[in-house]
């Protein structure tokens, strides 16, 4: 807060430069020297919106004598506390942001957040703008190429959270990135390309980033696992984690490396609290039971199914109705976080029962293939009889003519 | 009875004013029902009379249905071919669904199907057990080396007719054994290529589909009834074959009991094949996935020696060597009768042929075990 | 005595002949019968033609409400928006494929796993699905529903 005279005349300075570079797009001279730059400039996004070195850097871009073009407002490479009010300078100005329809709170988020309370307080190690988005090739978040972009940001991230020294000196949870990679949420980015899948910045805020409070982390999950939340909420476990102070999702799922909810889930997380032999281990088994009953039904069913298309008979109408057997299957799985057997065994017992009724009807319809054999026999009685009249037909000839038969 | 024997007879007299009955009997004398020849200045019962007064020796013994049979069973491939035909587009997007309809939705349509499949297999094996009993009875050597060379190509003929049947379920496991057959076809040396040219290129496009379509509806069995009468004519030319010593007898009695006893064989054969169509129906697959081939996809089976030849032989032995050997042993088999030019004589006196012959078939079964094993 | 004996048998052995051979027209009985059925073409499923399916009367639908119609391509929504408007979609959720439901309160299509929902054009209003909902053009002919799903 000491710093607040600074960031106000930069941002006179750099609204009236920026006046000025609108009207003459011109980048100036400083590309003669500083060649590798102008190229990294000239690939991001502030180039073709007519922005210069000299917003940022100050100087006489009109000129490519050193002493002249260093000298006057020049003021070099921005110290990394300046930064962040000097890319404010215009990104919070309500009227320059207006025809690019971007909001203009991040410097406030920033200020809020871990990074910018502590860059505040002198730490020199904490993000900057230019630390996330690049310093002179910005690209826009919707470029793939961006360091920002939702592919990217887990990398990005990852360029400081899971820098071994960063981590030892302000004892971080261990590479929060790798374990991201190996997590459901990066197989639906990565491998599905569901763009709708959480990085780090949807948990954790994008320039406010923080992270979440113990509290908080069920309001964070239960934006999207709304029902899961719902759920949940109905517990007991809510306030027994509240309770102890313990985080509600990332108790049984942790944090980062969140696996796909499987029945592993339950197997394995429930015995880190509950004591063996203990009431609620008795109704994780019951609720593990019931999900398995469902999906054993379900599979067989499905089974029943292929088989009787290999014959091949119709079974269409059953094939759909296996799809609401799966998706009973599927909701039960956020019930599960009620923790109450007969909430999951009202959705568990539909698909149950819908897989049964399916089972025995397509087996009815295999069975009739019986008849088929039955008209075999029916056709042997025929072929027989037939056969003997023709061998008593022969007899009859070679009697009616002794002599002539072999 | 009589009286029905005799409307009967009234109905033949007023047609026989009309057109000549004997000539279009004769005609279809040429198709292995009645192997004598026949006056056809007469009218049809005094010239059927007149030809069952002569002895038929031949008709006094079993094997001489083999013809006949092969005969009756391309007739029921025809009429429940024109069955499927009813309901089968032959196009790649539609073939699959049409032979699904045919085999799920239509009355009996899977029994039709069954007994199409089924009936190819068996005419196949048929035309090769006879082949054989040619081989062993040495019924090429003049003056039937043609019977022997008509033979051959009618089995050749009717695996084609098979194959390309097969290929038209378009069901994922006919549609990549065909594709795995269509590559051991490449690489015999010009019938294979002709053949794959033929087919329209190495891939199952849709022209290769309607290629085989035609082939299969049209071409072949146009072919194939070529051949049999062919086959048929000079079997009435030359009599059906017999055996030197044979017992000459004959009349009207020996042909009637020789009728009998070809209905009674018929009724078993047809019922042999009705039962396997109904108790082991060729399984009916997913439709073809270009990306991975099922299990249990093999070449057919009477390509699976071929395909355990290329298979069993070392890797650097060239592929158009392999090839060469196999179309020459075929082309061998064809000219058999130019080949063994020995004088004609009983199997007692051929005991080296019939060895080879017998080592030949033995081992084309053991290839056919190996590439069965190794597909 | 002799005669008439000769005579019965013929007889008895000709009424075993006609018999006989009317046991073996019924092969030709059976052999037509199997044709005949054969030929007699399976009707079309009910509520399918091509690529339209029928979803039944309007007035199966409540306006504002929506029900799922079962096809052999999975199952479609039928949603009744106004007196003669119908929107059809795809009733499977293109996030893990759960039978999406109707939410009449709001008029938007809900899944009930994840709590996923589309908007009434099928966009992702929120929650997993990674796509918008694929919707069928839908028609209503005298009152009927007809859903073209190619």
């Amino acid at each position: 807060m000491r710093s607040v005279g600074r960031p106000r005349i930069g941002v006179v300075v750099g609204l009236l430069l920026l006046s000025g570079a609108v009207h003459a797009s011109d980048v100036g001279r400083c590309g003669v020297c500083h060649s590798d730059i102008r190229v990294q400039f000239d690939a991001g996004i502030h180039k073709s919106e007519g922005f210069a070195c000299v917003n940022c850097h100050g100087g006489n871009p009109a000129s490519d004598d050193m002493k002249i073009a260093h000298g006057g407002s020049f003021k070099g490479v921005p110290g990394r506390r300046e930064i962040p009010p000097l890319c404010a300078s215009c990104h919070s100005n309500i009227e320059l942001m207006k025809p690019y329809n971007l909001a203009t709170d991040q410097y406030a988020l920033y200020q809020s957040s871990q990074h910018g309370r502590l860059l505040a307080q002198g730490n020199p190690d904490v993000a900057v703008c230019t630390d996330c988005h690049g310093t002179h090739e910005i690209r826009p978040r919707s470029d793939p190429q961006s360091s920002v972009n939702i592919t990217n940001i887990p990398k990005t991230c990852g360029r400081c959270h899971s820098d071994a020294k960063i981590i030892a000196k302000y004892k971080l949870p261990s590479d929060p990135s790798a374990e991201y990679y190996g997590s459901v949420h990066a197989a639906a980015l990565y491998k599905a390309g569901n763009l709708n899948s959480p990085d780090c910045s949807r948990c954790h805020g994008v320039h406010g980033a923080a992270p979440p409070g113990v509290g908080d982390v069920s309001k964070v999950c239960g934006q999207c696992h709304a029902t899961a939340r719902r759920y949940f909420d109905m517990s007991p476990h809510k306030e027994a984690l509240a309770a102890g102070g313990n985080p509600e999702c990332a108790s049984c799922h942790s944090n980062h490396a969140i696996a796909p909810a499987d029945d592993k889930v339950l197997e394995t997380t429930c015995h880190s609290c509950h004591e063996p032999g203990s009431t609620a281990l008795g109704v994780a088994t019951q609720i593990e039971a019931e999900i398995a009953r469902a999906r054993v039904g379900v599979r067989e069913a499905e089974k029943l199914v292929e088989e009787a298309e290999e014959v091949p008979l119709e079974v269409d109408d059953y094939r759909s109705r296996l799809e609401d057997a799966r998706t009973y299957l599927t909701e039960a799985l956020p019930v599960v976080h009620s923790f109450s057997v007969k909430e999951v065994r009202d959705v568990t017992g539909r698909a149950t029962s819908i897989s049964e009724e399916v089972s025995v009807e397509v087996q009815e319809k295999i069975d009739r293939l019986r008849w088929r054999r039955y008209g075999l026999i029916i056709f042997w009685f025929y072929i027989l009889v037939t056969i003997a009249l023709l061998v008593r037909w022969r007899y009859g000839l070679e009697k009616s003519a002794p002599g002539a038969g072999a | 009875m009589g009286d029905a024997r005799t409307r009967a007879g009234r109905v033949l007299d007023w047609l026989e004013v009309r057109l000549n009955i004997t000539e279009i009997f004769s005609f279809l004398t040429n198709f292995g029902l009645f192997t004598a020849e026949l006056d056809t200045k007469k009218p049809l019962r005094s010239a059927l009379d007149e030809a069952l007064a002569r002895p038929m020796p031949s008709y006094a013994r079993w094997p001489r249905v083999l013809g006949i049979l092969t005969m009756l069973l391309f007739l029921l491939q025809c009429l429940t071919g024109t069955l499927l035909a009813l309901y089968y587009r032959p196009t790649p997007e539609a073939a699959y669904d049409s032979v699904r309809m045919i085999v799920r939705d239509v009355t009996l349509g899977w029994f039709v199907q069954q007994v199409h499949f089924w009936g190819s297999a068996l005419l196949i094996v048929i035309l090769l057990i006879r082949l054989l009993r040619f081989f062993y009875d040495a019924i090429y050597k003049p003056p039937r080396e043609l019977l022997w060379v008509i033979g051959f190509l009618l089995f050749i003929a009717t695996t084609h007719a098979d194959f390309t049947g097969k290929v038209m379920t378009f069901d994922s496991r006919n549609y990549w054994s065909a594709t795995r057959s269509l590559e051991i076809f490449s690489h015999l040396p010009v019938v294979g290529s002709l053949f794959v040219f033929l087919a329209g290129g190495g891939d199952l496009s849709e022209v290769t589909l309607v290629r085989f379509y035609l082939a299969h509806i049209f071409i072949l069995p146009t072919v194939l009834f070529i051949l049999f009468y062919l086959h048929f004519q000079g079997v009435r030319h030359l009599g059906l074959s017999h055996r030197e010593g044979e017992q000459s007898e004959g009349g009207r009695l020996v042909y009637h009991r020789y009728l009998l006893n070809l209905s009674i064989l018929l009724t078993v054969v047809f019922a042999l094949l009705v039962t396997v169509a109904v108790l082991l129906p060729h399984p009916f697959a997913a439709p073809p996935d270009l990306l991975s081939t099922p299990a249990g996809a093999r070449p057919p089976w009477y390509l699976l020696p071929v395909y355990g030849f290329f298979e069993i032989l070392p890797r650097w032995v060239p592929m158009p060597f392999k090839g060469s050997i196999v179309v020459l042993l075929g082309v061998g088999i064809c000219i058999l009768p130019f080949l063994d030019r020995s004088a004609p004589v009983q199997p007692s006196g051929r005991r080296g042929v019939i060895i080879l012959g017998a080592m030949l078939l033995l081992i084309a079964l053991l290839l056919g075990v190996y590439g069965y094993r190794h597909a | 005595m002799e005669t008439e004996k000769e005579v019965a048998r013929t007889s008895r052995r000709s009424f075993l002949d006609v018999l006989g051979a009317a046991f073996l027209s019924l092969w030709g009985v059976a052999f037509l019968g199997v044709i005949y059925a054969y030929l007699g073409a399976p009707r079309r499923r009910e509520n399918e033609s091509g690529g339209t399916l029928r979803a039944g009367s309007l007035d199966r639908i409540p306006i504002g409400d929506a029900i799922v119609v079962q096809h052999e391509s999975g199952p479609v929504l039928v949603a009744r928006i106004a007196e003669v408007e119908v929107l059809a979609f795809s009733a499977l959720c293109t996030h893990v494929k759960c039978v999406l439901r109707w939410n009449r309160e709001n008029q938007t299509i809900v899944c009930p796993c994840h709590g996923g929902a589309f908007d009434a054009s099928g966009n992702v209003l929120y929650g997993p699905p990674p796509r918008p909902l694929p919707k069928y053009s839908a028609e209503v002919r005298d009152a009927q529903i007809f859903i073209r799903l190619t």
